[in-house]
């Protein structure tokens, strides 16, 4: 059932009554003609009876009695009209409620559809977002991973304290001594050039940095930094 | 949405079927009562006719078009009055069918809107459905995350 259904059996009972009212006023306009033939056989019969009877006498009595059910029928008739067009007018009634409850069914109906709709997309933006983040935390691991291996490569170093650029420096220096225990002219340029350029940091403290834990192995420290220097490595 | 609309009619039906019924009941009391009038009417033209035959004969006038035109006279008063009562008969019916009438649409217009409800009920336990489906979902992509991470 739906609800279209509902109103058509509202409509059609309705509209089943019309045939019904207008049987009812068959019947009492019939009722009433009935009464007046009545009428007429009894004034025939009287006049009959009483010897009076003339020639006009029935047509007078017809034409009167015709004139008077004339009169009666009139509201009669009129009622039947009402009768009939009220419940044509209840009929149009229902169709009405009928249109504003097929809009309200189909406003429901789609309320339904597009909060399954949102339920889905809902899903899928949960699904993609939790895709975007993934995403970005593999990528930042992958950022904090290249940055610390260039930490720890020596070559960021324009962000970092004067002790953790040591540190670098150091290990960078360490890794890179030969069998010997020497790091190599270019080695000692490229970290010079990054403490003093890429950093800021004074030459001096490169070397108060340095000079202590180098010249214990290294004796030739200095001359290879200076001729490194001078060869612009 | 037949279901919601079966739903409400079974609801709403026994209701106003019986409304109907009993409306319709009254259809032949209606009609008895003015088919009662209209014999007293009945009642009354024969009880006029014979007093004006009575009040002939008393003035020796029996035997002429006196009495007759005077009971006919009667009698199209009666058919007047018969006319009236079948015209307020007719209104009276109507009456009864209008209110039917009015009931079969109130019948439609309640089913409809109990249907509505129905449905809306439904639409809200969908809606907290749906929110259990979305909040299990972050649940468990937040598990993987964490599970990753």
């Amino acid at each position: 059932m739906n609800v279209n259904q509902v109103y058509d059996q509202a409509t059609q009972g309705i509209q089943q009554q019309i045939p019904a009212v207008q049987q009812l006023y068959s019947q009492l306009i019939a009722g009433l003609q009935n009464q007046g033939q009545n009428q007429l056989q009894n004034t025939l019969v009287g006049a009959e009876r009483a010897g009076v009877m003339r020639g006009t006498t029935a047509d007078d009595t017809q034409a009167m009695l015709n004139q008077t059910l004339l009169q009666a029928q009139a509201p009669i008739n009129l009622g039947q009209v009402k009768a009939v067009s009220g419940l044509q007018g209840q009929i149009g009634a229902t169709n009405v409620a009928r249109a504003g409850a097929v809009q309200q069914q189909q406003s429901l109906d789609q309320q339904g559809s597009l909060m399954a709709q949102q339920n889905q997309l809902d899903l899928q933006s949960l699904d993609r977002n939790a895709q975007v983040q993934e995403i970005q935390r593999q990528r930042a691991e992958a950022r904090a991973r290249a940055s610390a291996a260039k930490a720890s490569a020596g070559f960021d170093l324009s962000t970092v304290s004067a002790d953790a650029l040591s540190r670098a420096l150091r290990l960078n220096m360490n890794s890179a001594k030969g069998k010997d225990g020497k790091v190599s002219p270019s080695v000692l340029a490229k970290a010079y050039n990054d403490w003093t350029k890429r950093a800021g940091l004074p030459a001096k403290s490169f070397w108060e940095n340095f000079q202590g834990n180098w010249n214990a192995k290294q004796k030739n420290y200095e001359s290879q930094f200076k001729y490194a220097v001078a060869q612009g490595v | 949405m037949a279901q919601f609309y079966t739903q409400a009619a079974g609801q709403m039906n026994p209701g106003f079927n019986q409304q109907i019924k009993a409306q319709n009941s009254q259809i032949p009391a209606i009609q008895q009562l003015y088919q009662t009038l209209i014999q007293g009417l009945q009642g009354q033209q024969q009880a006029g006719q014979l007093s004006n035959l009575e009040a002939s004969s008393g003035r020796g006038v029996l035997k002429s078009t006196i009495p007759v035109d005077a009971n006919n006279a009667l009698g199209q008063q009666i058919v007047q009055q018969a006319g009236q009562f079948a015209a307020q008969q007719g209104n009276d019916i109507s009456g009864i069918y209008g209110n039917v009438a009015n009931l079969r649409t109130q019948q439609a217009q309640g089913t409809s809107q109990l249907a509505n409800q129905y449905q809306q009920s439904d639409l809200r336990q969908q809606q907290f459905n749906y929110n259990q489906q979305q909040a299990e979902r972050q649940y468990q992509l937040a598990l993987q995350s964490a599970r990753r991470s």
